[in-house]
């Protein structure tokens, strides 16, 4: 299995797998039809090679055992950072220190000291912040009319951001970081943003400077650096946010991997990585709890005898049927054979999440939304990977999966979902990730057990 | 009746201190100083929770070696 030089004539080369007819109205089809693309080439078989002009040549597999030779392979012949570089507009967004970091040799060292900030205690101390914002953001809720929850779920996910991520409670600097949030969302849905990144796809991975970028970015890493500076120069708290553990952490920090700069760069990574993701997970669950009324009866029960198990399951089958981003890429930096394929330096290695979520030999009735097959077990990393996997698996995939049962369970205590028998809403993408076609558009009641809202 | 020891072995080189071998064994791995999981003891009895907590390794770091070979 895994990896080894490619001495072997015997692996498979990448011209003998299946394509589709069309490799570039098959690379269309996966951002634009997402659902159509999925049940047409996986029907190609769990392999399949996409070669279009000015993309590397790439390998597309729903196999587990692929996924798993590709999340151990050791020797960095397969690199995430360099996939990001090449198709995706991180570098211009994270900025080059994170993305050289992402890259780099020591991404393993500062990836282990920052990961207490993503679990365990850490976690537990977000709580009270995201429990806060959760109520006063249900409170909010538009009821008995229908809403594109979407678009609250993305409130929500900022709301956590400010307080729990970047814990800013100062009013002007509160402010300051609103106004630079706003604009880096106006920024990344621009115009200027598509035609940079149409630029980069043709001109393999080169990005045009961003002027206005780049301001909102500072405007931005200001907000972190005043705000380190007015807690250096406060008296001692006992402040639990993200930005409190990573100076905590960066005082304990040997090797002087977490500078300021670094810290600011983390925090910018969170609010990307972080708000809009957990937006879209969030409008996915309510979207199918309103199609699926005996989950949510059972969930309800469940939450009301105090157990979380539920929750859970009902969590990870909707990142299982709706992930928010349903692939993940790896560049191949140097001639390697994985699970037996011959990959070619320069080609590219695609996870089809979607297709492997959706394998009948996986999972029964795959198709189906049923919380009860992750019920008494964890999910296997090879065949549930929402968040990615191996060294480069999402570092806030804890804290993700934490907010998002806080999130929801605050609004059940309150709310309920009005049952919707119309069809479920298609999978529509927006920019990489997959969101409710309708925004999760549902009608919102006060439980039947609570007071009506004055 | 008591089952075969086996010796549990974390590859620091592809930890990447998830925790998630915590999160399904909390009596068999720890995260040590260097951010690194590690086993609580070195040799132990196979049991399902120490399969489950090999399967679901992220990065596949956690490897059994017989002590009698």
């Amino acid at each position: 299995m895994s990896t080894a030089l490619p001495t072997t004539s015997q692996a498979t080369s990448l011209r003998s797998l299946p394509r589709p007819r069309s490799s570039v109205a098959a690379w269309a089809k996966l951002f634009f039809a997402p659902e159509a693309a999925r049940q047409e080439l996986t029907g190609l078989g769990e392999r399949f090679v996409l070669d279009a002009p000015l993309l590397p040549p790439m390998l597309w597999t729903s196999s587990p055992d692929d996924v798993k030779a590709v999340f151990q392979e050791k020797t960095r012949a397969l690199s995430f950072g360099t996939a990001l570089r090449r198709l995706a507009p991180h570098e211009i967004v994270f900025g080059d220190r994170i993305m050289t970091w992402w890259a780099s040799d020591n991404h393993t060292e500062v990836r282990r000291a920052v990961t207490p900030a993503f679990m365990g205690n850490a976690l537990q101390g977000y709580r009270p912040a995201m429990e806060e914002v959760a109520r006063r953001m249900t409170g909010e809720l538009p009821i008995g009319r229908p809403i594109r929850f979407h678009s609250y779920a993305r409130t929500m996910a900022r709301e956590v951001i400010m307080s729990v991520v970047f814990g800013v409670t100062e009013p002007r600097r509160r402010a300051q970081l609103s106004a630079a949030m706003d604009e880096l969302d106006r920024l990344i849905g621009s115009r200027g943003m598509a035609l940079r990144y149409a630029a980069a796809m043709a001109s393999q991975g080169r990005w045009l400077p961003f002027p206005a970028l780049d301001r909102v970015l500072a405007d931005l890493d200001r907000v972190t650096h005043d705000e380190i500076a007015a807690r250096r120069s406060g008296p001692e708290s006992e402040r639990s946010d993200c930005l409190a553990v990573f100076l905590r952490i960066q005082e304990k920090d040997q090797h002087a991997l977490m500078d300021d700069e670094m810290i600011a760069g983390f925090q910018r990574l969170l609010l990307v990585a972080g708000n809009d993701t957990t937006a879209a997970t969030l409008s996915w669950l309510i979207e199918r709890l309103a199609r699926h009324p005996q989950v949510l009866a059972r969930l309800e029960e469940s939450l009301a005898a105090g157990d979380d198990t539920y929750l859970d399951a009902v969590i990870t089958e909707t990142l299982r049927l709706r992930p928010t981003v349903p692939f993940t890429a790896r560049m191949v930096n140097r001639d390697v054979v994985v699970n037996n394929i011959f990959l070619p330096q320069g080609s590219m290695v695609w996870l089809y999440i979607n297709g492997i979520h959706r394998r009948a030999d996986l999972y029964d009735a795959p198709d189906e939304f049923r919380p009860e097959r992750f019920l008494g077990t964890t999910p296997d990393p090879y065949h549930w990977l929402p968040f990615g996997g191996g060294i480069n698996r999402c570092l806030g995939a804890a804290m993700s999966q934490f907010e998002m049962r806080v999130l929801l369970r605050t609004i059940l205590q309150e709310l309920t979902v009005v049952p919707d028998t119309s069809p479920g809403e298609a999978q529509q993408a927006q920019t990489v990730l997959l969101l409710p076609k309708k925004r999760a558009t549902v009608t919102l009641q006060p439980r039947a057990d609570r007071q009506v809202r004055s | 009746m008591s089952r075969a020891l086996v010796h549990v072995v974390v590859d620091p080189q592809l930890c990447m201190g998830s925790g998630t071998c915590l999160a399904v064994a909390p009596d068999l791995f720890e995260i040590g100083a260097a951010g690194i999981s590690e086993p609580r003891a070195a040799a132990v009895e196979q049991n399902d929770t120490l399969t489950m907590a090999i399967n679901r390794c992220p990065t596949g770091a956690i490897q059994l070696v017989d002590p009698s070979r």
